[in-house]
């Protein structure tokens, strides 16, 4: 073994160690402040949407409270009278639609039999049992219920209240439709996130007969599911990838890459009253700033851990070659007294050892010690 | 000596060359004025607002005197005899005789407040990026979307449910009706060209487009040069009615709308996302003006760059090292004098100023800012300055030797052989890697 390596070897692969584990718990521990912001910006975007659709779900169960409770509805709605209905709502529903994104409302009678759609005044009076949930659960509790789902006219946030006569009968439902697309797009325009609603295929060739065609259009097939709508169809798309969207339980946080920036993606599954899986909220966030301070930091720690080792190492090259070996190996030689800058420890040790010397060799040759 | 002098020289011309050859592939910057602080003396400053649609026909009171010239409406003022559009226009007022006529100009009342205007931005083409003058010439559809329920007609008036009007006989027809006071904030002079098509469906709703083919002032940030993005910046901005009256906003079709054409293609630059965001202007008494930005990202392509820019300054670098790595040591002392080296040293100063003078003068841009050119330029001098300190410590007074001693000096010097080059690569490596990030 060599003092000259192994000593030097020893002390900078300390040092290495050192300062990498140093650097590696510093970024880790920045890491886990970017993780943190990352992780709050989710939250906020989880709670930005549910707040949104729970005001959308109030809004359509305000209407429909309020209609409901008219007495012209119950009136004429206990007599089915259709035709009194349209009369007297269908320039209401005009100004709602028109402003105040109403995309459907109608008139229901039990089981789950409609009455009149003031969205669709022509469509036929059908039976709703096998695809609406809440009308049939509305008309049977005779209670209020509310969430999202998909009706002949596509899906909305949906209000059903039941509506009684004058003796407290119960006559029927009174059903508000808010559109879905107003209210993500309101998001977008507010707090800058892009935002995707993609339903169930299945559910909408089913039961969306009347909605808009361009919805089955194969561009907008993720999996098992319809994009109907998004903010931003070309970043939604790359964003949504059928291995999340299908069978989705809970809400899922991921962050991909598209067009070139990291965007935080947050899945929630929606389903509709009945509890049944009906589609998935993609909500998107960019998280390039995020990402580009976490690559910086890293850089910069990289930097300050190589400056570390470097300087750390040159520090026991000199002081173990420069102030140990060399010097040692100049006594050694025997010419270090003269030549070198010794400090005291070593010039001890060199005049020792030349007395040494000189004591070792015989007589007459004491001249040749230096 | 002499041959230290000519690796000076030598050197000196190499990193001149490549600052000439950065000169010859660059474009000439200059300080980029922010959206809406225009410089006085900045050519590229933005002009006065350009209306997209004309002022109502009733002239208001003037309380300052007027301008000696007149911003230049987008649209003309409305001619004294209309022009006759190919199919003629139904009239509102001749569909409902009985009712008393209106005034079309007016804000239309009949859906209540605010009357919401759609807005979407097509990017048609985008020819050149200025990121000098902070500008960008690009041709434009700005497409507005509004109901005046005042100009419903019957179904069956017009073929198709649908009126189209072009050219001269939309601008005839806008002077007649209500249309948002918008400007395009941000223009910079006039635009080239400008060209409007005005849509009017039976239920009342308005669909105008307003091609325009100009030069756009935008905000530019180099702080991530070569490795940036930019946002080509469309201000669409309301004059005179507040966000109480007039709101301007986006929906899925807007958003849909608002994209890069496809074939657009720009030197240096790919386009990438069009943004819409809304950015309400204080206005007076706690009021706010409606605005909308339409910004299209552009990512740079940095490969030519980094060779007419980064080469030189990571070339420049190597100048300091050559006067510790020609340097040998012999029996205790240095073979090189010092003021051979010196000269390396100081021809390396030159070199680095003339490469800084080149960029400067190439990039003002980048010069004004923080940035990793600024930062490679502060490194090579900060290494010239090293190269200094260690020529005098080490070569010329022999400070380490006389301290401590012959051997840590000899085991100083060849510690910095290494040492030294790689703290300085490593650095300027971290500083193009940081701006990647």
């Amino acid at each position: 073994m060599k003092f000259r390596r192994a000593a030097p070897a020893v002390l900078i692969s300390t040092v290495v160690v050192v300062v990498l584990v140093s650097a590696a718990i510093s970024n880790w521990m920045f890491s886990g402040m970017t993780d943190e912001v990352e992780r709050s910006r989710f939250d906020q975007m989880e709670r930005i949407l549910t707040r949104n659709i729970k005001s959308a779900v109030g809004k359509a169960q305000a209407r429909a409270e309020l209609v409901a409770s008219l007495p012209a509805t119950r009136r004429l709605l206990a007599a089915k009278d259709r035709d009194g209905l349209l009369a007297e709502y269908s320039e209401m529903f005009q100004i709602q639609r028109e402003r105040h994104e109403v995309a459907q409302m109608q008139f229901a009678v039990p089981p789950a039999t409609s009455l009149l759609r003031l969205h669709t005044p022509d469509a036929p009076q059908d039976d709703m049992s096998g695809y609406r949930p809440l009308i049939v659960a509305a008309n049977r509790d005779q209670l209020a219920h509310t969430g999202i789902s998909v009706a002949r006219a596509g899906p909305a946030v949906f209000a059903v209240v039941p509506v009684h006569d004058g003796k407290g009968n119960h006559v029927g439902i009174f059903e508000v439709g808010i559109d879905i697309g107003p209210v993500i797009e309101g998001l977008k325009s507010s707090y800058d996130i892009e935002l995707g609603f993609f339903v169930s295929e299945e559910l909408l060739r089913r039961v969306a007969l009347n909605a808009p065609p361009e919805i089955f259009d194969e561009e907008n097939r993720v999996g098992q599911y319809l994009r109907v709508y998004a903010t931003h169809g070309e970043l939604i798309k790359a964003l949504s990838r059928s291995d999340d969207l299908d069978g989705l339980e809970e809400s899922r946080r991921v962050v991909y890459q598209a067009l070139g920036e990291d965007y935080g993606v947050l899945l929630v599954p929606i389903r509709d009253p009945a509890g049944l899986p009906l589609g998935v909220m993609v909500v998107a966030e960019n998280f390039a700033a995020t990402r580009a301070a976490a690559g910086r930091s890293m850089v910069w720690q990289g930097l300050i851990a190589l400056c570390g080792i470097v300087v750390l190492a040159g520090v026991v090259l000199v002081v173990v070659r420069g102030f140990l070996l060399q010097p040692i190996q100049a006594i050694a030689t025997g010419n270090a007294v003269d030549e070198e800058v010794l400090c005291d420890e070593l010039r001890e040790l060199a005049t020792g050892y030349a007395e040494l010397r000189a004591k070792a060799k015989p007589e007459g040759d004491e001249d040749d010690v230096t | 000596m002499k041959r230290f002098a000519l690796v000076s020289a030598l050197l000196l011309a190499v990193v001149l060359a490549f600052g000439l050859a950065a000169k010859s592939q660059a474009q000439v910057p200059r300080p980029v004025p922010k959206t809406g602080e225009p410089s006085d003396s900045s050519p590229a400053s933005p002009g006065e607002p350009q209306l997209i649609v004309p002022a109502p026909p009733t002239e208001p009171t003037a309380i300052v005197p007027a301008p000696p010239t007149e911003p230049t409406a987008i649209v003309p003022a409305p001619p004294t005899e209309p022009p006759t559009p190919s199919v003629e226009p139904p009239s509102a007022t001749a569909a409902q005789p009985d009712r008393p006529v209106e005034d079309l100009t007016k804000l239309p009342l009949a859906k209540g407040l605010p009357v919401v205007v759609r807005v979407a931005v097509y990017f048609a083409t985008v020819e050149e990026i200025d990121e000098n003058e902070g500008t960008f010439d690009a041709t434009i559809d700005l497409r507005l979307r509004w109901e005046d329920p005042r100009l419903r007609y019957p179904d069956g008036d017009v073929p198709g449910g649908m009126l189209e009007l072009r050219g001269p006989a939309a601008e005839a027809r806008l002077a007649t009706m209500w249309s948002p006071q918008l400007s395009l904030a941000n223009l910079v002079d006039e635009p080239k060209r400008q060209i409007h098509g005005l849509r009017l469906w039976a239920n009342g709703d308005v669909e105008l487009m307003v091609r325009t083919i100009a030069k756009f002032a935008t905000p530019i940030d180099l702080s991530q040069f070569p490795f940036d993005k930019q946002q080509l910046r469309v201000e669409i901005l309301s004059l005179g009615e507040d966000v109480d009256r007039l709101f301007l906003d986006f929906r899925q079709r807007d958003l849909d709308f608002s994209r890069v054409a496809k074939g657009v293609e720009l030197e240096e630059w790919r386009p990438g996302l069009v943004e819409l965001s809304l950015a309400p202007v204080p206005g007076w008494h706690g009021e706010a003006q409606a605005r909308v930005y339409a910004s299209l990202e552009v990512a740079r392509l940095p490969g030519r760059t980094v060779a007419a820019v980064f080469i030189p300054l990571l070339a420049s670098l190597l100048i300091p090292m050559l006067a510790l790595w020609l340097n040998s040591v012999e029996e205790g002392g240095f073979k090189v004098e010092a003021f051979e080296l010196a000269n390396i040293v100081i021809g390396g100063l030159f070199a680095v100023v003339a490469l800084n003078f080149t960029i400067s003068s190439e990039y003002p841009a980048l010069a004004g800012s923080d940035n990793t050119v600024t930062r490679l330029l502060t490194l090579n001098y900060g290494t010239l300055a090293v190269a200094v300190v260690m020529n005098l410590v080490l070569f010329r007074f022999d400070l380490v030797k006389r301290i401590f001693g012959r051997s840590p000096q000899e085991a100083l010097f060849r510690y910095l052989m290494w040492a030294f080059p790689t703290l300085v690569f490593g650095t300027a490596v971290a500083m193009v890697l940081a701006s990647m990030a």
